[in-house]
């Protein structure tokens, strides 16, 4: 047996484990959505951010270090920005407010279908693209890592997560996302030390040997931050995306109250921005060991595997075999838990938001309900190995930015005037919701990305690759002109006569 | 007396301000970031005190929620 084999069958009988015993604890409507709602708070911001760390975040980000250099920092603030706007703006009142999603606070405010509807449209349209593009990955990942061929590598990853989400619920998730955070802290803790190691623990003489070997490049800004509204754009993008992301905002449900939800944040963000200070002397020592290093690199000059597979050449060079085969386990096991955490977002949209909230106005039978949560994760699961096997050959990172942009302009907005202007009306809802929707999509699609990398047009209708600048503003604006002029604005939340704890009672129609 | 600095808008506002700020030097003057302090880049030691920063708002505003009264 070869150590790679050896840690796949590990992780994959570990995750099996965890799922059976999350089984038998989940009994109910409320376990399987929430976990009970009674995980404390270093689990839960544990679980957040195993949820928020993709294998992007990992082999993406050091391969970018690679590339890139310093561009992959910037985006590691970016992304960071948005843990501590997560807390100040949404998590205290959302954990207060809802009871298994999102859509309950947007009913608790709005007694409309249409504004269920649009909130049901925008989710899943975030969810699937983010699991397209995670799934995409994750069968060239394993077809590298394990030499499976690609719709064998989809359907096993596709198989455990209707496993995971169908039989353990949110237990089974939060168990997983757990395990698979410790586990890439504890790897990224092995790499760092490993690089560190070869400069005698000096961070110095790594960034000296870096400045000599890039002339001092790949410690500055690149050229794609180099227009200053894009970079804006992108850096408001990527804090605020993390605002909108269903998978991440219905982790505050599995808590008890709102102070528990904080502490969560304060968890995740020290976890993830202890992760990203790892990678940043890891992307730097790939850089100074691997990129020189004729081993791994084909004859053309390439990186063998492509630029993902950075940190697994790190890993051989550091510490042979057994520590790339250590690294591949634990990319499968990101693979898979960011994968579950999305599949649980989506069919609770479908189950909770679709079925219950919008077609049984909330009267739904939870048994019933919570079957339909499983057929929804196996119907996702199906639709993702089609969707994910039709695009496999197209470049689809633009997917992720749009997963991106649609939360930011989208969910993002209409969440947060929901829960903090009284006077937004369902007019205002819907305009800033669809508005901020589709201004993402056009934007994204008459942008540099699609319209002339993928379109072949000679030049793009709107010149930035990142629409957040644009979208974000245009959201509040469309939200704000939707409630202007309408008398029959709703009370703001905070005079909702049941705001308290709302874990054990139905959602308010 | 409360201390509206404090408030969770005004450090919303603070990270935002923060971030876009970071964004738009990397943009408009790279060259203030070259340098360093110590053997650390400038452009690095930057961002990590973003890091720090946004960690310790996080900190502050978990602290001072803490201590409020239960309503």
């Amino acid at each position: 047996m070869t150590p790679a084999t050896f840690f796949f069958l590990l992780l994959l009988g570990l995750s099996l484990l965890l799922t059976r015993r999350a089984a038998r604890r989940t009994r109910s409507a409320a376990d399987f959505y929430t976990a009970g709602g009674q995980l404390p708070a270093w689990q839960n911001g544990l679980a957040l951010a195993g949820d928020y760390l993709s294998a992007a975040a990992f082999l993406g980000a050091i391969g970018m270090y690679l590339g890139q250099g310093y561009d992959s920092l910037a985006y590691a603030v970016g992304t960071l920005a948005g843990w501590p706007l997560l807390m100040l703006l949404l998590a205290d009142k959302l954990r207060t407010l809802g009871r298994y999603s999102v859509a309950d606070v947007l009913a608790l405010r709005f007694d409309d279908p249409r504004v269920r509807l649009m909130s049901i449209i925008s989710s899943l349209t975030v969810t699937l693209f983010y699991l397209i593009v995670q799934l995409v990955g994750a069968g060239k990942l394993l077809q590298l890592l394990f030499g499976l061929p690609y719709l064998a590598s989809v359907t096993l990853v596709v198989v455990l997560m209707v496993l995971q989400v169908g039989l353990g619920g949110m237990l089974a998730t939060s168990w997983i996302q757990m395990l698979k955070a410790g586990l890439m802290l504890s790897c990224g803790l092995l790499l760092c030390a490993g690089v560190l190691q070869r400069f005698a623990y000096s961070p110095a003489a790594l960034f000296a040997t870096v400045r000599q070997l890039s002339h001092g490049q790949a410690l500055l800004p690149g050229k794609a931050l180099a227009d200053p509204l894009d970079a804006l754009s992108l850096g408001l993008g990527l804090s605020l995306g993390l605002l909108g992301l269903p998978h991440i905002l219905m982790r505050f449900f599995t808590v008890a109250d709102g102070r528990t939800a904080r502490h969560s944040v304060g968890w995740a963000t020290g976890l993830v921005g202890l992760f990203f200070l790892l990678n940043l002397f890891i992307g730097y020592g790939a850089l100074v060991l691997v990129g020189p290093d004729a081993r791994f690199h084909d004859a053309a000059g390439k990186l063998l595997g492509g630029s993902n597979m950075a940190a697994l050449h790190l890993a051989t060079l550091l510490g042979g075999p057994w520590l790339q085969a250590c690294i591949a386990g634990v990319a499968f096991a990101t693979i898979l838990a960011v994968v579950a955490g999305l599949a649980m977002a989506g069919a609770s949209t479908i189950s909770h938001d679709l079925y219950a909230l919008l077609l049984c106005r909330g009267k739904a039978e939870a048994a019933r309900e919570w079957q339909l949560s499983r057929l929804a994760t196996l119907a996702l699961g199906v639709a993702a190995i089609v969707l994910s096997t039709l695009v496999q050959n197209l470049n689809i990172a633009f997917l992720i930015g749009l997963a991106f942009a649609i939360a930011a302009s989208s969910n993002f907005p209409v969440l947060l005037l929901t829960l903090n202007w009284p006077r937004l009306s369902v007019r205002g809802a819907l305009a800033a919701g669809y508005g901020g929707m589709l201004a993402a999509l056009g934007l994204i699609i008459t942008g540099p990305t699609i319209w002339v990398g993928m379109l072949g047009h000679a030049q793009p209708l709107f010149p930035y690759a990142n629409p957040a600048l644009f979208s974000v503003p245009l959201a509040f604006a469309a939200a704000w002109l939707g409630s202007w002029g309408n008398r029959q604005t709703t009370a703001g939340l905070d005079s909702a006569p049941d705001h308290q704890d709302r874990t054990a009672g139905p959602p308010q129609q | 007396m409360k201390c509206r600095l404090f408030s969770a808008h005004w450090l919303a506002l603070l990270v935002l301000a923060a971030c876009l700020g970071y964004f738009g030097l990397l943009a408009g003057a790279p060259r203030l970031l070259q340098g360093d302090i110590g053997g650390w880049p400038c452009s690095i030691v930057l961002a990590l005190l973003l890091f720090v920063l946004f960690f310790a708002i996080t900190l502050l505003h978990i602290r001072a929620e803490n201590r409020k009264p239960p309503a």
